[in-house]
């Protein structure tokens, strides 16, 4: 409390210094463009061009190397044949420079053609990784950052970029959705909290939300850097607890020759597999069975007394899903003058969804522009708009019944798509054949279109006081507007009758305004390093939305569904919660002899989330590394080429809980009809908790980098832990307290900790130049707070959160097969004390006592597993021969189970709607069946509850991408005025392994706290795509 | 471009730190702004009231009645076939809402008891509004805890004091006559607040006499129990002196049913406003409009006598027709339902032929009362005793009058008055108590079930008097709150 009140003051005079300093600096920019005139003009006179190609050790040209007169600013880059042309002085000095190769100074001393040879630099370290507020080079890094170039995912076929990481970075695991146009959610080493733990995803150096990740193109990004520890994450201090993820787009250089790119690709989508069910034949086998094993006669009023349904009509799954088509442009337009750049993204995709009619259209333009308004003073401006269009027969990831994806697997098979007088087939004739629509008609005669709209404009300015010495400015305002229009039909065929056609419309509008101002110094003097960045930033997020329902058309005529035409409206709308951020930060880095470094970063973050006093959080981190191999022990050893060791510490905030939670708050949302008056009753909605603020993350990361052989073969391992404390839980929901919300509490702690293991190799045999690497992580994750160690937190049916276990255990009942036999059940310890014991019967599922009191109850719950894997895995391989290239990305999980929650209903014949088809495989008779039940409705025993039954493993490796292409050799290509021409094949989640035999091992979005119940989540498609690489 | 770059600062260095943080909650109401006006009180009593259309009492609470053997459940919900076959689940999740549901509107009616008199302090209302909508707090506070005395028997008491406190973990009272004993003290002190007619859609003084004279009638556990049935007289006799039975029997069940003195407590509902379609839709063909829950069985159909006027308004069955506006006239066909038979109560239809989903649903009527008092009679002073209520009862039936009706007749009477009301499982229940009925043997004939039920449902006293409470409400409680007896194995 005492340092906040310090801090405010300090801060705004801070900012206020600064303001000052840039002010001053205006008054500088005049004499920097007179100078930058003389300059031009003495130069002219004695100047020659000089042109030549910059190639590698191999003599392979360089694209976009770089040439600079020594000792001024004027350069070029060269062009995608490695040639460059340059106005140099005749007796000046030409400086040659490329990523990953070293430094060339050549004195042109009169000639005017200079070809240069740029040999590799052994140690590679010096790309450039972005941090956040600036970049550094990667050697000087302390931290753990992964970087993934943007080459590396932009012949995949996924929809968005996000998807595309996957596999690519150890210690990043993906949740993805198959729903067309959906963001995968993103778990940065482990799961770091019970609420939101998405990172803090930023773009070009913009916060933006994770939804953005679907309305980037996979070809605008230049690069990701994921921010995986404390020490790299301090610097967006109380939003970085769950990591950060650092996009950076495509943009163009100063002096860079105009250059047009297409990427046009076509392909295919479809689902993985199809989810094995039983057919007519099999279900009315199996529901007719269920009667004689409770000794009942079949009722003569059920589908089960018809023949009808002892015939297949329909595979469900053949008419709902399909080989969606998709296509994918797009165009960059790139290129610079000496002192202006533009460069320009239009991309298109247009995505058939594997189900019928669905789809996911993207349209998007982006555009970056730089101008030197000075030597010393630039201006950056960056420009998006998207339009995302989503159809869908469904509502966004629901697993309820009524979503089509269910009842594409659980319709019956007796039931035809069409009756004969072509009326769509239903299940109205009887409530045995379930409470759902036939999935065709809700596809066909529904619809339901979602728009997103996405504008972002961001300017940045730099003025550099000196070469050491910049000052940033940005600003930057987005706006997101959202529009649901769904409709429904009147359904007088279908099982149960909506009597009014219901049209839908929400919409909602946020804004995120983003200012900041921050100074960066960099200075080398002898073989001292130094640099420091410091800064404030404001931030504010705003919006809301309008709900409207309309029921009762007299026409359905598309044209004709609009509000006005409604018999009856409905709506509701409010402003969103605003939530403002106010911060300030310092990051200071020092290096001695690139032997030694040492960085810290501090920031302070102010959330209006909370409640006054308890707003401010402050994020401090240390980092410190050591490159051992420039020792003088090892600096010749011929093995050792690299090797560092890098040791962190930090604390990071998470405030994405939901805002205002310290107040008790009334919603008017009851309607209600006294003294015939309508109105719209208040509740209270939630109650207070003052006390309430932020999550602190404390992490402690260490990393050794290896680089063996010249770095042909490097290796990265890192241990980290992390430990979450004033974790947020809600209290235990309890009915006494109605459907008033409970505020979270700042109680919980959580540990995660493991290793990440990256080995890599690149090598060359003859042409084939190739690079394997692995990724594997290990995590440990326990909650090892909660509000006391019987209490828990309930993630649905089948899981809870344990105090001393890892988040969301499966808990229920342990088995121990099938009975076989009334004598197993008579002399079976587990039950003989259990009044239910003459109510079970052989077949039924042996449940296990596991307190000892010879009664199976609630008691005898424990865990029986959990969705946690103990090793994520991920493999890539990238093979170039002469013009061939060749890449595949492997993905997996090991050492968890699923609990899957589809086939637990799926086996169940008290479920109206079709079974399993390993419901087949039932116990029959002493000896048929050790794993599943009898047919049988009787509850009794209740052999569906939660319990070993459902558990599966859920280990699986998948091969996330995979591509072939080719390049047209130049000399080809050269003659049609093409420099660079490519065609490649590429596939995704083309092969699977797995023994899961449920709908998919991979995770897909139960919530953190229900992680691994599988139900009938949107299945991932796999596709195979064909495309085109051109550039002029 | 100085300029330009100079405003871009300006909106950092002007926006302070504070100006950041102090977001305004826009939309919505905290306690420090609620409770200033008489309005406050008015929403929040639509609040209340508006909980009963959905999971308080509209859709959940109903399929305990399938216990009983009016109806059968229909549907293809899993979960109501525990129910039904007595088998219920404490994870079954039909007890999971009403429970919740109930409890917000205690929740509302507390806040309205704890907060209504800073307003009234405020010199913001006057002393009769006050005083109404006091009352309907006590009211409807007591309703939800009756609703969970009837299904539970013993549940926590969260009263203003435990709201002030933060408190809602808490046991459950030591036995059901306690809670009855708290219901009916919240039940007198609606009495002396409310008017004895109030504005359509609120209760007056009549639905608390109701409830306290169905409270004193579950207490009569044994059949002559002179204490309960003297006072439940008492009680329901100022219901008998002060609210008229209608002349039409349909006309309490249609459009225009919330000004008829008949109905003590109703469910407010239109398809325009409310549009709660739940309370309406469940029971009913699927194809025509509803969702095919709870179908009559011949056993409740055969109980009306010929030329009850009654049948026809409570049920429709094979061959018979309903009039469906535009539509005209539509059979009742054999493939709509299992037994032949629909409830018809709240089935109706507008002028173009749209299933009317926007009926008031009446939740206590005075002829039930009327009833209560007749059986404490006759169970007091014998056979004939009720006569004048049950024919106050049976005189828009079309039936002539009854004499010397006796407890059996009693019973007759008040399964067709009420079918299909939420009644019946609950009378049967304080039968079996009072040594009327042996519902072991009663509820196992063949005939108070669907036939695949025959042999499956089995009822066992005394758990069978309450259903369990639910898992997971227990397991949060942290042993606090502990499972009802004969429910734990």
């Amino acid at each position: 409390m005492k340092i906040k009140t310090k801090f405010r003051p300090m801060a705004r005079a801070g900012s206020l210094f600064l303001f000052a300093m840039f002010f001053a600096s205006g008054i500088q920019i005049t004499f920097a463009n007179a100078n930058v005139v003389n300059t031009t003009l003495a130069t002219d006179n004695q100047s020659t061009t000089v042109t030549g190609v910059v190639s590698d050790d191999n003599g392979v040209p360089l694209p976009g190397a770089s040439v600079v007169v020594k000792g001024t600013t004027t350069g070029t880059v060269t062009d995608f044949d490695g040639n460059y042309s340059i106005e140099v002085d005749s007796d000046g000095i030409l400086v040659f420079s490329y990523i990953g190769y070293k430094t060339v100074e050549v004195v042109v001393d009169g000639k005017s053609i200079i070809n240069t040879t740029l040999p590799i630099d052994a140690t590679q370290l010096d790309d450039v990784v972005v941090v956040g507020y600036g970049t550094q080079k990667k050697s000087e890094v302390t931290s753990s950052i992964s970087q993934i170039n943007g080459k590396d995912f932009q012949t995949s076929t996924a929809s968005n970029a996000a998807m595309a990481l996957q596999g690519r970075a150890s210690g990043v695991e993906f949740v993805n959705s198959g729903t067309p146009g959906s963001t995968p959610s993103i778990r940065i080493r482990g799961i770091g909290t019970i609420n939101n733990s998405q990172p803090l995803i930023v773009l070009d150096g913009v916060p933006v939300s994770s939804d953005m990740l679907s309305q980037l193109a996979s070809s605008e990004i230049q690069s990701v850097e994921i921010l995986k520890d404390a020490a790299s994450g301090a610097i967006y201090g109380t939003r970085a607890a769950n990591g950060v993820v650092l996009i950076t787009t495509n943009n163009a250089r100063f002096n860079e020759k105009t250059t047009v790119r297409l990427n046009a690709s076509t392909g295919f989508n479809s689902i993985i597999k199809k989810y094995p069910v039983t057919n007519a034949e099999q279900l009315y086998e199996l529901k007719r069975e269920r009667y004689v094993m409770d000794g009942l006669p079949i009722d003569p009023n059920s589908p089960w007394a018809d023949e009808y349904y002892n015939q297949t009509r329909t595979d469900w799954q053949e008419e709902m899903f399909r080989d969606g088509v998709f296509q994918d442009y797009n165009m960059n337009i790139s290129g610079g003058s000496e002192k202006s750049t533009i460069n320009a993204n239009i991309f298109y995709r247009d995505e058939e969804g594997t189900q019928i009619n669905t789809y996911f259209k993207r349209l998007g333009i982006s555009l970056r522009g730089t101008q030197k308004i000075s030597d010393r003073f630039r201006i950056e401006e960056n420009i998006r708009i998207t339009n995302n269009h989503t159809l869908l027969t469904q509502d966004d990831g629901g697993t309820g019944t009524s979503q089509t994806i269910y009842s594409s697997y659980r319709f019956m098979p007796a039931i035809p798509v069409l009756y004969e007088d072509g009326s769509y087939g239903s299940g109205k004739a009887s409530t045995q054949l379930g409470d759902m629509w036939n999935p065709v008609y809700k596809a066909k005669e529904e619809w339901r279109h979602r728009y997103k709209f996405n504008t972002l404009i961001s300017m940045k300015a730099d003025y550099d006081f000196t070469d050491s010495l910049t000052l940033t400015a940005r600003a930057s305002y987005q706006k997101s507007t959202s529009k649901y229009e769904a409709f429904q039909d009147i359904t007088p065929d279908q099982s149960r009758t909506e009597n009014l056609p219901i049209l839908r419309i929400n919409t909602d509008e946020t804004t995120v305004t983003l200012g900041e101002l921050f100074t960066s110094y960099k200075k080398t003097s002898g073989l001292h390093n130094i640099g420091a960045v410091l800064g404030v930033s404001g931030q504010v997020d705003k919006g809301h939305f309008i709900n409207m329902s309309g029921e009762g058309f007299a026409s359905v005529d598309k044209n004709q569904l609009v509000m006005d035409n409604a018999s009856i409206i409905k709506g509701d709308g409010n402003d969103y919660l605003a939530t403002g951020l106010a911060s300030a930060f310092v990051r200071g880095t020092y290096s001695y002899n690139n032997k030694y470094y040492l960085s810290g970063i501090f920031r302070a973050d102010g959330s209006s989330r909370f409640a006054d006093g308890n707003r401010w959080g402050y994020f401090p981190s240390i980092s410190g590394g050591w490159r051992i191999s420039n020792e003088s022990f090892l600096k010749d050893d011929p093995t050792i080429s690299n090797m560092k060791l890098n040791v962190g510490w930090g604390q990071l905030g998470n405030q994405n809980v939901s805002a205002f939670q310290y107040l008790n708050v009334y919603n008017k949302d009851t309607e209600y009809i006294l003294n015939d008056t309508n109105l719209t009753g208040t509740r209270l909605a939630s109650f207070a908790n003052p006390d309430i603020t932020w999550e602190t993350t404390s992490a402690l990361n260490i990393l050794l980098e290896l680089g063996l052989f010249n770095n042909k073969f490097n290796l990265d391992v890192a241990y980290f832990d992390r430990l979450t404390s004033d974790m947020l839980i809600p209290l235990p929901g309890l009915g006494t307290a109605g459907l008033v919300a409970i505020p979270d509490s700042n109680i919980g702690e959580m540990h995660n900790s493991g290793f990440e293991i990256e080995p890599s190799y690149a090598g060359q045999v003859g042409d084939l130049n190739f690079e394997l690497g692995v990724n594997a992580t290990i995590i440990k994750n326990e909650v090892t707070k909660l509000y006391g160690s019987s209490k828990f937190i309930s993630g649905g049916e089948q899981t809870r959160t344990y105090e001393g276990e890892p988040i969301s255990s499966f808990y229920g009942w342990k088995t121990d097969g099938i009975y076989q036999n009334q004598s197993e059940i008579d002399n079976d310890p587990n039950i003989s004390n259990d009044t239910r014991r003459t109510d079970i019967t052989p077949g039924d599922v042996r449940f296990v006592d596991t307190n000892g009191d010879n009664i199976v109850d609630e008691q005898d719950r424990v865990h029986i597993g959990d969705a946690n894997p103990s090793l994520l895995l991920g493999f890539h391989a990238d093979l170039n021969y002469k013009g061939f290239d060749f890449s595949a990305v492997f993905s997996g999980a090991f050492g968890h189970d699923l609990y899957d929650a589809m086939m637990m209903r799926g086996i169940d014949p008290t479920q109206s709607a079709n079974m399993d088809a390993v419901a087949y495989q039932r116990w029959t008779g002493e000896g048929t069946s050790n794993t599943y039940p009898r047919m049988s409705t009787i509850r009794a025993n209740d052999n569906y509850r939660v319990s070993e039954l459902g558990l599966k493993s859920g280990n699986y490796l998948r091969m996330k991408d995979v591509v072939l292409g080719y390049t047209i050799p130049e000399t080809i290509t050269e003659q049609i005025g093409v420099s660079n021409m490519k065609f490649y094949i590429s596939g995704r989640n083309l092969l699977t392994f797995t023994k899961f035999d449920g709908v998919d091992p991979e995770e897909s979005g139960t919530g953190n706290l229900a992680r691994g119940v599988i139900y009938n989540n949107y299945p991932q498609s796999k596709s195979v795509v064909l495309g085109a690489n051109i550039t002029f | 471009m100085r300029n330009y770059i100079i405003i871009l600062f300006a909106i950092i260095i002007c926006t302070s730190c504070d100006d950041i943080l102090e977001q305004d909650l826009v939309g919505k109401r905290t306690d420090q702004d609620y409770w200033s006006t008489e309005a406050d009180m008015v929403d929040a009593l639509a609040g209340a009231y508006g909980q009963w259309a959905t999971r308080a009492l509209g859709m959940h609470d109903l399929f305990f009645d399938n216990q009983g053997d009016d109806h059968w459940r229909a549907g293809d919900h899993a979960e109501d076939e525990e129910i039904e076959t007595f088998n219920t689940n404490p994870s079954n999740y039909k007890l999971r809402d009403t429970y919740k549901y109930k409890y917000e509107v205690i929740s509302s009616a507390n806040g309205i008891l704890i907060n209504g008199p800073k307003v009234k302090d405020l010199g913001a209302i006057g002393d009769a509004s006050y005083n109404s909508i006091m009352g309907q707090a006590y009211f409807l506070r007591a309703y939800a805890y009756y609703r969970l005395y009837l299904i539970h028997g013993q549940v926590p008491i969260i009263t203003e004091e435990n709201v002030l406190i933060n408190e809602y973990n808490i046991p459950k009272c030591e036995s059901p006559e306690i809670l009855s004993d708290f219901i009916l003290s919240d039940l007198e002190k609606a009495v002396d607040l409310l008017p004895m007619k109030n504005v359509a859609g609120s209760v007056g003084k009549g639905a608390a006499w109701a409830v306290m004279t169905s409270i004193y009638m579950h207490r009569a556990t044994e059949y002559n129990n002179t204490e309960f049935l003297n006072k439940a007289i008492t009680a329901g006799q100022n219901v008998v002196d002060n609210y008229p039975l209608a002349d039409d029997y349909l006309s309490l069940f249609r459009e225009g049913n919330q000004y008829l003195e008949e109905n003590l407590f109703i469910m407010m509902n239109d398809m325009e406003w409310i549009n709660q379609s739940i309370m309406s839709k469940h029971r009913g063909p699927r194809p025509w409009g509803m969702y095919g829950f709870q179908e009559p069985l011949d056993d409740l159909v055969d109980e009306f006598e010929e030329g009850d006027v009654r049948k026809s308004v409570t049920i429709i069955s094979d061959g018979e027709f309903a009039f469906q506006g535009s539509l005209g006239l539509v059979e009742h066909t054999s493939d709509l339902t299992n037994t032949g038979h629909s409830y018809f109560k709240y089935m109706d239809w507008t002028e173009s032929g749209n299933f009317n989903h926007g009926l008031n649903i009446p939740f206590l009527r005075a002829a039930d009362t009327y009833l209560l008092v007749a059986e404490a009679q006759i169970r007091l002073n014998g056979a004939g005793a009720g006569d004048a209520l049950i024919n106050a009862v049976r005189l828009r039936t079309g039936l002539g009058p009854v004499s010397g009706a006796d407890i059996n007749d009693l019973i007759h009477e008040t399964r067709v008055e009420l079918a299909g009301e939420n009644f019946r499982y609950q009378n049967l229940i304080r039968w079996d108590k009072a040594g009327i009925y042996d519902l072991e043997e009663f509820l196992a004939r063949p005939e108070k079930m669907i036939p695949s039920d025959v042999g499956r449902k089995v009822w066992n006293g005394p758990k069978n008097y309450y259903q369990p409470l639910y898992q997971t409400d227990i397991d949060n409680s942290d042993g606090v709150l502990v499972q009802n007896p004969d429910w734990v194995n």
